[in-house]
């Protein structure tokens, strides 16, 4: 109880405590939606569905997201060139979740587009 | 040293003093947050002009390293490729099906589809693989270096056995 009262006056004693476990819930995120995508790819193989259609367009396009965030972290240095690169990144990943969404609702939606290219 | 020292103890005191609910070890707010020191480093070193001393052009590569970049660039090549994906749903007239059609027209032959599907699974399932080895890292298996090479190893030849497996279905 007392680590607890700790920790929160911790957080508390600090500038910017917003953001003080974001880093960190961002980084577990991450993982998740990792492993989600590891899982939705069989599946999808074996369960083709809209709701996976849907389902495949989301997880990668977030996992697409946060992995090109962190390339961008990496190579592109100074605040207001990395805060430009970012908000491309995000109006780039926005529209290609619309473009998957779009592609699921009007045309024949991604396991059948698989399925279809590769009877090619 | 004995500087920073004498400086951490002075504040420590001072805190102690003036507010005792919020003296904890090393509870000390800092003077710049890490974003604004990396800020500092980075306009500091453009602005000199230093020249980069040679890293990629002389240190010996390994299969770890060669790895780890090749994991980037399968990933950033994925995501190119899904996002010309996307927008050409939204932007490129005509169904999915048209386009299939269309490829079907051209009558490249069995070898050079074969090859396309081959090219087009090679690295999303080189990134799948080395992805599960990630990870494994971040459970804190494998870590050894002698661990890092067979799992890298062991990628590899996932990675051909099942690209293979797939471009032939």
């Amino acid at each position: 109880m007392a680590a607890l009262w700790r920790l929160s006056v911790l957080c508390g004693a600090r500038e910017g405590r917003a953001g003080s476990k974001a880093a960190s819930l961002h980084w577990t995120g991450e993982r998740v939606v990792s492993v989600l995508l590891l899982g939705l790819i069989p599946a999808a193989y074996l369960n083709p569905c809209s709701a996976m259609d849907y389902s495949l367009a989301a997880t990668l396009t977030l996992h697409s997201h946060w992995g090109i965030g962190q390339v961008v972290t990496d190579y592109v240095h100074g605040d207001a060139v990395q805060k430009a690169a970012k908000t491309g990144l995000l109006v780039l990943s926005a529209f290609t979740f619309a473009g998957l969404c779009y592609f699921n609702y009007h045309d024949v939606g991604i396991c059948k587009a698989v399925a279809m290219l590769w009877k090619l | 040293m004995a500087a920073l020292l004498l400086r951490h103890v002075g504040r420590h005191c001072l805190r102690a003093h003036l507010s005792p609910q919020l003296c904890i070890r090393n509870a000390v707010p800092l003077g710049t947050t890490a974003k604004e020191e990396m800020e500092r480093f980075w306009s500091k070193n453009t602005s000199l002009n230093r020249p980069l001393s040679p890293h990629i052009s002389i240190y010996g590569w390994s299969l770890p390293m060669a790895m780890s970049i090749c994991h980037r660039g399968t990933g950033i090549a994925l995501s190119a490729g899904v996002s010309l994906f996307g927008l050409s749903a939204l932007l490129v007239p005509g169904s999915f099906e048209s386009h299939l059609e269309f490829v079907k027209s051209l009558c490249l032959g069995p070898a050079l589809i074969h090859t396309a599907k081959f090219a087009l699974v090679f690295p999303l399932m080189y990134h799948t693989w080395n992805g599960i080895r990630h990870l494994m890292w971040d459970l804190g298996k494998g870590l050894t270096i002698s661990q890092l090479h067979q799992s890298g190893e062991a990628v590899l030849v996932l990675t051909v056995l099942s690209s293979v497996g797939l471009a032939a279905m």
